[in-house]
């Protein structure tokens, strides 16, 4: 089945599409599953009942399940995705895009650092296989892998800041370098190990086809042969592996943002979640479900760019 | 290859320390949550408190010993019915393929993309209050993907062996090719995924237990290393230590693993 490149992107896009619905309608369920009620979570136990029928009123929570679903839809249509009941001129949307940026600054520096030396251990270790340089980084690798981000996260601080002092406690510019660079170091390391891994082994496969001693033949060899005819091609399945961390930093980065104490959506929908606040977390949940399904998209295109199969084969 | 076999003496000999360490932890030291030393508050490293001890004035290793009994007693059930859910579950794919094959893949894809810690959390928010059982249920909801995916893939691969086409020929029934010839070929793959995933439910769990979601009450490395972090600047040792036990059991898992896996299938290795 041959489709043209739009029919492609308009499908991919339809499917994505489809499945942010399927989880917003699965969180929505969700949270309305969750023990607890919301109204005596915000009021309390001793509230008024007048109060409690308003605030229940203005959540939506006194209309049957499909309309509170319909009201959700309206919300995220008018870009304000729900008001708060306490404060009308505040709305979901605009706290999340007060945390958006740190979401994204952290989510890219760590995903920069980790791509950068866990691609490049990645392509030394296959250049060197079975070697000692290659043990030592197959075993630094499994010790990256097994670090928890939330011990990293004190010790750097520990290290850098109390024992070293060479720089000062993150305070409150949380956008700053050194306020950055140590959840972005926290939460690398994993990261870049399972990428040095992918790229290792792929690199090993790619090395010995048979393109790759043509090149050879023909005199290619070193830094040259690995980079330029090698990687581009050991790349495809490093590109994959990359996505779907590139998804869970957005909200994996939960642990970190909490010992620097660092605003982002992990946090802001867990406190939602504690709060029994169910727009805050719909809304998070659609931001983060959003997230995944352009990072999965550049996944697409980045294959494409790689790739050329990818290119002129049927989606 | 000498590193490899390293790696298994390594491995299993940390976890081999760690299940020593969570049978004798109540012979050695008694767990008592409630002996409150406002004497020994955040003391320092010592020989009467080999790891200082916490902000109550409880010994830090006494502690992190009875933590070992929550990382096991939490990780070992929920990887066992991950691995149950999922070995069965991509056996019966691998083996039988068409729309049930298609249908496990797509739910595979979907458990494995979403991230764990997300989901975690929501299924516990669900369960009510935070509990042994709703954590190592949850955990087991994320973990059986990664069974599924490599049993159904070792399954594949089986099949299309000779000794598995003799066994059709010899007219035996599926379900005894699978469980008597297929599934044990497995094994060694399988059995390297079971410690990478015992390895991986100790983070899990310690990551849950520090964002205040972990079995409640209990001593877990990740409680104590979120009661150490607030107080990391005037007791270092307080986040320090529980770090340290957490790494040391996921790195011996993942060792062991490692090491499991070359020894076991030495073709297989080096990935």
């Amino acid at each position: 089945m041959h489709r043209t490149l739009l029919q492609r992107l308009v499908l991919r896009l339809v499917a994505l599409g489809s499945s942010v619905f399927a989880v917003l309608v699965a969180v929505f369920i969700m949270l309305r599953l969750i023990p607890g009620d919301p109204v005596t979570a915000m009021l309390g136990e001793e509230s008024r009942a007048a109060d409690r029928a308003a605030l229940t009123h203005c959540l939506r929570l006194d209309l049957p399940l499909h309309r509170q679903f319909l009201g959700f839809l309206g919300d995220i249509g008018s870009g304000t995705l729900g008001r708060y009941c306490d404060a009308p001129d505040q709305t979901v949307a605009h706290e999340i895009l007060q945390v958006f940026p740190y979401t994204v600054a952290l989510a890219c520096s760590a995903f920069l650092l980790a791509a950068t030396v866990g691609i490049g251990a990645g392509v030394w270790a296959a250049r060197r296989a079975g070697s000692g340089v290659d043990l030592t980084l197959l075993s630094v690798g499994m010790i990256a892998l097994s670090l928890p981000a939330f011990w990293v996260g004190p010790m750097l601080l520990l290290l850098f800041a109390q024992t070293l002092r060479f720089t000062p406690p993150p305070g409150d510019a949380f956008l700053g370098w050194t306020d950055l660079i140590f959840p972005a170091l926290a939460i690398a390391p994993a990261m870049a190990a399972r990428l040095m891994r992918t790229t290792r082994s792929s690199m090993l496969d790619v090395l010995s086809a048979p393109f790759i001693t043509a090149a050879r033949a023909r005199g290619v060899s070193g830094l040259r042969l690995s980079v330029k005819h090698a990687l581009g091609a050991a790349l495809v399945p490093v590109v994959s592996v990359a996505g779907l961390q590139l998804g869970g930093l957005l909200a994996g980065a939960i642990v970190v943002e909490k010992i620097f104490a660092r605003p982002g959506l992990g946090s802001l929908m867990l406190d939602g979640l504690f709060a029994r606040n169910y727009p805050l977390v719909q809304g998070c949940v659609l931001v983060i479900a959003l997230l995944f399904v352009l990072s999965n998209l550049l996944t697409d295109l980045v294959h494409a760019a790689v790739d050329p199969r990818m290119r002129s084969e049927g989606a | 290859m000498r590193g490899r076999s390293l790696y298994l003496r390594l491995g299993g000999g940390v976890i081999l320390l760690l299940v020593a360490a969570a049978l004798l932890a109540p012979l050695v030291a008694p767990f008592d949550p409630s002996a409150v030393s406002l004497a020994d508050q955040f003391a320092t490293p010592s020989w009467r408190h080999p790891f200082g001890a916490d902000e109550s004035g409880r010994d830090l290793l006494m502690l992190l010993l009875h933590g070992t009994r929550v990382a096991l007693g939490v990780s070992i059930p929920s990887v066992a019915i991950s691995a149950l859910v999922g070995i069965g579950l991509g056996a019966v794919a691998g083996q039988r393929g068409g729309l049930i094959d298609g249908l496990l893949l797509r739910a595979v894809d979907v458990a494995l993309a979403f991230p764990g810690v997300l989901l975690s959390i929501f299924l516990l928010f669900l369960l009510g209050k935070p509990s042994y059982t709703g954590v190592v249920l949850t955990l087991s909801l994320t973990g059986w993907a990664s069974f599924a995916r490599i049993t159904r893939a070792e399954v594949l691969r089986q099949r299309g062996m000779s000794y598995a086409e003799a066994a059709r020929a010899l007219g035996l029934s599926r379900g005894r090719i699978l469980l008597r010839h297929l599934l044990p070929n497995c094994a060694s793959a399988l059995l390297s995924q079971t410690s990478f995933a015992l390895g991986a439910a100790v983070l899990a769990e310690a990551a849950l237990s520090f964002l205040g979601l972990g079995p409640y009450g209990a001593p877990s490395w990740g409680a104590a290393l979120d009661q150490g972090a607030s107080f990391f600047l005037i007791a270092p040792h307080l986040a320090i230590f529980p770090g340290l036990a957490i790494l040391s059991a996921v790195l011996g898992f993942n060792f062991l693993g490692d090491g499991l896996r070359d020894h076991l299938d030495p073709q297989q290795g080096f990935a």
